[in-house]
């Protein structure tokens, strides 16, 4: 479409959203629309020609028809902490904020559940109902800021989905604004309604389905007691090993990360946490359940560190101390940016007994490329958040680290893996999707996302190689890695 | 089409803006949203344009001269609080208050400095009018104007003040601090420390028990206490609106004051202060005056400065021997949680404090909307803020509600008597005063206490 | 194996195939999308009764001779396996791991792992350990051109792709055979205890609020009707102490854990119980008649869902349904099966069925036109011919966008036609 073309038709498409969402209800101004231009993905960039910010499922509906009756793409945003560029307006368009709609409307105890807007904060629906002894347990590392929505969207992970699932396996319903505007109501409360789980084909569509207006989640009860431990490891081998035998031996932890010695560097470097920085790699290890026989579980996962050489196994004893250990964690991102000006995050997963083989493989990348490669990752599912270090102001170092990135990602496949575990595909991955699916797997997906989006209008560009009518995958080349913070 | 529009308007100098920062800091910023949730204002209206990712991209990209000084740019950039929530919710070390002081010192440049002066003005008005009935509200002005050493300001905009006011500050002669409290109090004890007692302008007005209570507190936990009255504003609020040269000379004249108490600045063990909005900039006074003749001075004092709580705690407190039964919450306050990353001590001390409950609070280090002047500049999203504030506190069914910092205690009374009143507002030394007396704190009716 | 050529599903009898591998399998489709023939998979055919009868002639598609294993390691903790394989077979490969599939299956050894997921097969662990949409990463059906398509992978964690496996679970094949499949696994717990505790009929709601709060956390939180609960006994090779209502709690893991919680269960319950608790410890029968009382029985089955705190309502209501009646609600996730024999003579099965649908809505939804709560399905009917208002009760909001999404999947109609809903 041209420039002139989409000025005229903005104009009209403004006058529009104003009479749904009223002036305050969105923005149109270069300045204002320039923080929309990305995510958390900043690699890639395109301004919307408007920010929306609907109230409620009527208004989401309005401004979704006026987008129809125009022709003019959507997208769905949360907080935009997507680190695949999930939320990158590929055709430009109107951006659908669901950031005031943040009301938790019902919480059920009795009933296990909670009806959310989709733009209320992970965090906030934990925090309503702790004290009741209840939380909701998909728990990505932004989960401060990242909101409901946008994890039902992309179906977040986190730590401590080890062992209690990924937000698909939280998720018991929503309210859908499809694309044409019709509302619908997908599951609920009420579990396994007769019919198709379009739940969880909804969970992790990436808002290319519609936009969530509401969602149902369940609701779990805390566990009556948790331990830490800390493992501190001469090699990354001997760490990977022992996260295998834990698996092997039948526990299933709450959590299981492990930080390499670079990241550890940089984490000792920026905290002072009194790591040994000639460790090779740390893993942090949480049980919980029961308080009768968690010390007996706790003391299995000391005996198979100990055995697979471990140094030191040290426990969490009181909550001050369990909280420095996921301090150090979850801040360990924040001080990879002590090592090098930029860095870039991968999200690869294999299966965990390829770990070793991976981290090997990755070493010889590393060498071979010339960049560092820092890891922190959660062990216990064999998603790994590969850091790759640069200076982005050095060309040939740019090129180097889209060459080793793209490297480790097909190592990932090669190995029986995927190339995203938690972020999603996004624009970022649109590329291995023909890696990971024939053309016929992709046939199938695009035909479902034809049931529910057969414009193309909700979310082009995205998840699919093939999608949308506003598809620029040419356009969307990646150029350069920025900075990233990983989850 | 209106940006454009406005910064002609505006015609400002846009080649400059943005220049007096180190660009690293920008840089620093990832953009992965994780402060969204951190930031208050972001909370309420839901545009990242008002969260500190979009604060930063939007300086970013006007410096960059890719984005025009709109009047839209400037009311995101305005409507930040400065609470730094943001720094303390970013993983990658993001130095947020860089950029906002970026920001707000080349506006000082660019715009007259009147309406700053008018601010300052509104600010005390408003923080004044619930004292109405309360206080002698008509001296209370004065007191405070002298105490800020702003007497001069009423005769340049004499316009805003009311004409009893403007009277008033003719009239009167120059009034003492409120309190009573003398130059030098002993320990209580065997001593242990030898302290100087910021005694806050502001604070000291409204509320003059807060420092009579941590004098007590110093006293009792074996600490000799001066408190020289030639002290005098601490100069945060001149500071935060970018008008460096006259909070350095406040700077400057407070070294003076504690320099001449017996044993020196060098003498002091630390420089107590109880007010949360103030010790940051306080602690920053070496920095403040570093081009300054009192230059060395200033550092050897910025590093004395602790809030009273950090103080204690890291001194060991003597365990308080009265009971205190109620049930209180602790609102963390700005200056001391995000900017002094001050927050389990308050609550090590009330811990001491046998039979006081102390509740958890949700969002307790979510700003309140005082944030210095802002509930002048801003007043809308201050009273948002303010109504969001309240609402948790009274969602915990707590008595009483502590915290450390005087313009949080205004707002978070304000607040409260709007919307859930018969609720007591003070700061955690009145309840630990209380604790080590046995007296009833100011204002409140403690159950089992005379007096 | 014996493999019959012919198969009567729901009085309609088609002739079966038996293909050798996925290829095959697909050819066969491929060949019927040619000839306009309905392909009509069966699994296991241990739960045709299900859904309605096939509307178009064709021939039944039997996968028990796709039974490979794939790939299984062990330490990931992942199996891929053939989905013609059958429950029992499955678990008898994961127990040399110590490891299980922890989904209920009644009638394992007939039944496939592809039946199981295509009638989203789930029994009483489901409080503890969730159903087969908690399990399956990945899953390969044949479209409608005889194409293997996949979706999903071999790992724990991917979020590639759509997740079409959630589709096809429970879909009653209508969107396409499936071949083949990688589940997740869990290890075998060391220990294991059933508490059987009987209740006066006054004590059901405080026994179903006492276990959602309670210190121990269950596998298994059932509620027994009198008769489910003579039936488990007889199963399990047990006498019953007392006649009636039956609290049945199920615990699992380490064995210190474990005895700890029938401890606690008891003190938790001792005002509750109405009379002496029957512990059932690492009593493997005990566990087989649990899981057998979710085969079919009485001459009608039903099958409803509402909210957990109303389940207690609803049994009740399921209990006097019907003469030789049995209910077994799974408190936690309310979810509740019934049997029975009732007496069509005075009212008609649609009539009586219709009326407990509107005692499965929610009370506060009651009056509301679109039913958005609770539903009933009748699982098997008995002489009763099935018709999808009957089985399924009227459609709900969604509906449209199955009916839409089979639509694009089965354009010309190939798969299970008629069998799910009747919009689709």
């Amino acid at each position: 479409m041209t420039a002139t073309l989409l000025d005229e038709k903005t104009a009209i498409l403004i006058t529009h959203l104003t009479k749904i969402v009223g002036p305050d209800g969105l923005i149109s101004s270069p300045a204002e629309l320039m923080v929309y231009e990305c995510d958390g993905y900043t690699m890639e960039k395109n301004r919307p020609e408007v920010v929306v910010f609907p109230r409620c499922t009527e208004e989401i509906v309005g401004v979704v028809k006026a987008c129809n009756e125009l022709g003019v793409p959507f997208l769905p945003r949360g907080s935009g902490t997507s680190l695949a560029g999930g939320c990158l307006p590929v055709g430009g368009g109107v951006i659908i904020s669901l950031a005031r709609m943040r009301k938790i409307l019902e919480v059920d105890i009795r009933n296990r559940y909670a009806l959310v807007e989709p733009g209320v904060i992970n965090t906030w629906l934990t925090n309503r109902v702790k004290n009741d002894g209840w939380h909701y347990a998909p728990d990505p590392s932004s989960q401060g800021a990242c909101t409901i929505g946008g994890n039902v969207a992309t179906n977040s992970g986190g730590p401590h989905t080890l062992k209690y699932g990924v937000t698909v396996n939280h998720i018991l319903g929503v309210e859908l604004v499809l694309p044409d505007g019709r509302v619908i109501q997908i599951g609920g409360p009420v579990e396994e309604a007769p019919g198709y789980d379009l739940t969880g084909l909804v969970v992790g569509s990436e808002g290319t389905f519609g936009v969530v207006s509401k969602v149902w989640v369940r609701l779990v009860r805390n566990p009556q007691s948790v331990r830490t431990l800390l493992g501190i490891f001469e090699s990354v081998d001997d760490a990977t090993r022992t996260i295998s035998e834990i698996i092997g031996a039948g526990i299933v932890p709450a959590a299981l990360e492990m930080l390499d010695n670079l990241i550890l560097g940089a984490v000792e470097e920026a905290f002072g946490f009194g790591f040994p920085l000639d460790a090779g790699a740390v893993l942090i290890m949480e049980v919980d359940g029961l308080e009768t026989g968690i010390d007996d579980e706790a003391a299995r996962i000391e005996s198979i560190a100990l055995k697979n050489k471990a140094r030191k196994v040290s426990r969490a004893n009181t909550e001050a101390e369990r909280m420095l250990l996921w301090k150090s964690r979850k801040q360990a991102f924040g001080a990879v940016g002590r090592l090098a000006p930029s860095y870039c995050t991968q999200d690869g997963v294999v299966p965990r007994t390829r770990l070793p083989e991976m981290l090997r493989i990755m070493h010889d990348i590393s060498k071979r490329h010339d960049i560092r490669i820092a890891n922190i990752f959660h062990a216990g599912d064999g998603n790994m958040h590969p850091i790759l270090l640069f200076d982005e102001r050095d060309p040939a170092q740019v090129q180097r680290v889209m060459e080793a990135s793209h490297e480790i990602l097909d190592t990932c496949l090669k190995l029986g893996g995927s190339v995203t575990g938690e972020h999603g595909i996004g624009v970022e991955k649109i590329d291995f999707m023909p890696k990971l699916f024939s053309p016929d797997d992709l046939m199938a997906m695009t035909r479902v996302r034809q049931a529910f989006n057969p414009t193309g209008l909700c979310s082009p560009g995205k998840m699919l190689p093939t999608a949308g009518a506003c598809s620029e995958p040419a356009a969307a080349r990646q150029l350069k890695p920025g900075r990233r913070a990983p989850h | 089409m209106t940006a454009n529009a406005l910064s002609e308007k505006t015609s400002l100098p846009m080649a400059k803006l943005g220049k007096g920062i180190d660009y690293e800091l920008f840089m620093d910023c990832v953009h992965c949203g994780l402060c969204l949730g951190a930031c208050p204002t972001y909370v309420e209206t839901g545009n990242e344009n008002d969260s500190p990712r979009g604060r930063i991209y939007l300086w970013r990209a006007i410096a960059d001269g890719r984005a025009p000084l709109s009047e839209e740019a400037q009311s995101h950039m305005n409507l930040c609080l400065e609470c730094m929530a943001c720094e303390t919710a970013c993983p990658s070390g993001v130095q947020y208050h860089h950029v906002i002081h970026s920001y707000k010192t080349d506006m000082t440049m660019l715009k007259p400095p009147a309406p700053t002066l008018n601010w300052l003005q509104r600010w005390m008005l408003f923080n004044l009018t619930p004292f109405r009935g309360r206080m002698a509200w008509s001296v209370l002005p004065v007191k405070i104007m002298q105490r800020l050493g702003l007497g001069w300001v009423v005769n340049l905009t004499g316009k805003l003040m009311p004409k009893s006011l403007r009277q008033m500050q003719e009239i009167l002669p120059a009034i003492g601090p409120s309190h009573d409290l003398p130059e030098f109090l002993p320990a209580i004890g065997p001593k242990r420390a030898t302290v100087g007692m910021l005694l806050g302008c502001a604070a000291d007005a409204f509320y003059p028990q807060v420092n009579k209570a941590t004098a007590l507190l110093l006293q009792h936990n074996g600490c000799d206490v001066h408190i020289p009255k030639a002290q005098d504003c601490c100069g945060a609020l001149h500071e935060h609106a970018g008008l460096e040269a006259e909070a350095a000379r406040l700077a400057g004249k407070n070294c003076d004051a504690f320099a001449k108490v017996p044993g020196g600045l060098a003498g002091l063990d630390a420089i107590i202060s109880n007010a949360g909005g103030c010790s940051p900039v306080l602690k920053a006074y070496g920095k403040i005056l570093a081009k300054d003749p009192h230059s060395a001075d200033g550092k050897l004092f910025a590093g004395k400065v602790k809030d009273i709580s950090e103080f204690l705690v890291n001194l060991g407190p003597v365990k308080p021997k009265y009971p205190v039964p109620l049930k209180a919450v602790y609102h963390d306050a700005c200056g001391l949680a995000h900017a002094q990353k001050i927050r389990s001590q308050p609550r090590q001390l009330l811990a001491m404090v046998e039979k006081l409950e102390l509740a958890p609070l949700n969002e307790s280090d979510h700003c309140c909307g005082a944030a210095g002047s802002y509930n002048i500049t801003q007043p809308e999203m201050s009273a948002t803020l303010g109504k969001r504030k309240a609402g948790n506190i009274a969602a915990t069914g707590a008595q009483v509600v502590l915290t450390g910092n005087v313009g949080c205690t205004l707002q978070i009374d304000r607040h409260l008597r709007a919307g859930h009143p018969g609720r007591w507002v003070g700061h955690p030394v009145q309840i630990l005063a209380a604790a080590y007396t046995g007296e009833n704190p100011f204002g409140l009716k403690v159950p089992g206490f005379g007096g | 194996m014996s493999e019959p050529q012919k198969i009567d599903i729901q009085g309609h009898v088609v002739t079966v195939k038996h293909p050798a591998t996925q290829e095959e399998l697909g050819q066969m489709v491929h060949a019927a999308a040619q000839a306009g023939q309905a392909i009509y998979s069966v699994g296991g055919a241990t739960r045709q009764y299900l859904g309605l009868p096939p509307v178009n002639p064709g021939i039944g598609l039997c996968t028990r001779k796709l039974d490979r294993v794939i790939d299984y390691p062990a330490r990931d903790m992942t199996v891929t396996v053939e989905l013609g394989m059958t429950v029992a077979k499955l678990r008898e490969v994961l127990a040399g791991e110590n490891q299980d599939l922890p989904i209920d299956c009644p009638d394992p050894s007939r039944a496939t792992l592809g039946g199981l997921l295509a009638t989203n097969g789930s029994g009483s662990r489901r409080h503890g350990y969730g159903t087969l949409r908690d399990y399956l990463l990945g899953l390969t059906v044949i479209d409608d051109h005889g194409r293997p398509t996949k979706s999903g992978g071999r790992v724990v964690k991917n979020v590639a792709g759509y997740d079409m496996g959630k589709l096809h679970i429970g879909a009653l094949g209508t969107l396409g055979p499936l071949v083949q499949a990688t589940f997740k696994l869990k290890p075998r717990p060391e220990a294991t205890a059933l508490s059987l505790v009987p209740l006066a009929p006054d004590q059901l709601e405080a026994f179903a609020n006492q276990m959602n709060q309670g210190q121990t956390r269950p596998i298994v939180i059932d509620l027994l009707s009198a008769g489910a609960a003579r039936e488990f006994a007889r199963l399990a090779g047990q006498t019953l102490p007392r006649e009636g209502w039956h609290g049945l709690v199920g615990f699992d893991g380490a064995e210190m854990a474990v005895r700890w919680q029938l401890q606690t269960l008891r003190d938790e319950l001792r005002s509750l119980a109405a009379g002496e608790v029957l512990e059932l410890v690492s009593h493997a029968g005990a566990w087989e008649a649990l899981t057998a009382l979710g085969g079919p029985r009485g001459t009608t089955g039903l099958r409803a869902g509402v909210l957990p705190g109303e389940s207690v309502g609803l049994a009740r209501s399921l209990e006097t349904w019907a003469p030789a009646s049995g209910v077994v609600a799974h408190l936690g996730a309310g979810i509740i099966n019934a049997w029975g024999d009732p007496d069509t003579s005075r009212e008609p099965l649609l009539g009586q069925v219709e009326r407990l649908r509107h005692q499965a809505q929610p009370k506060r939804l009651q009056d509301q036109a679109q039913p958005k709560g609770g539903w009933l399905v009748v699982t098997r009917s008995g002489p009763t011919a099935r018709d999808a208002r009957m089985v399924f009760g009227s459609a709900r909001q969604d509906h449209p966008l199955m009916a839409e999404i089979k639509r694009q999947l089965d354009p010309g109609c190939l798969f299970n036609p008629g069998r799910y809903l009747t919009d689709l």
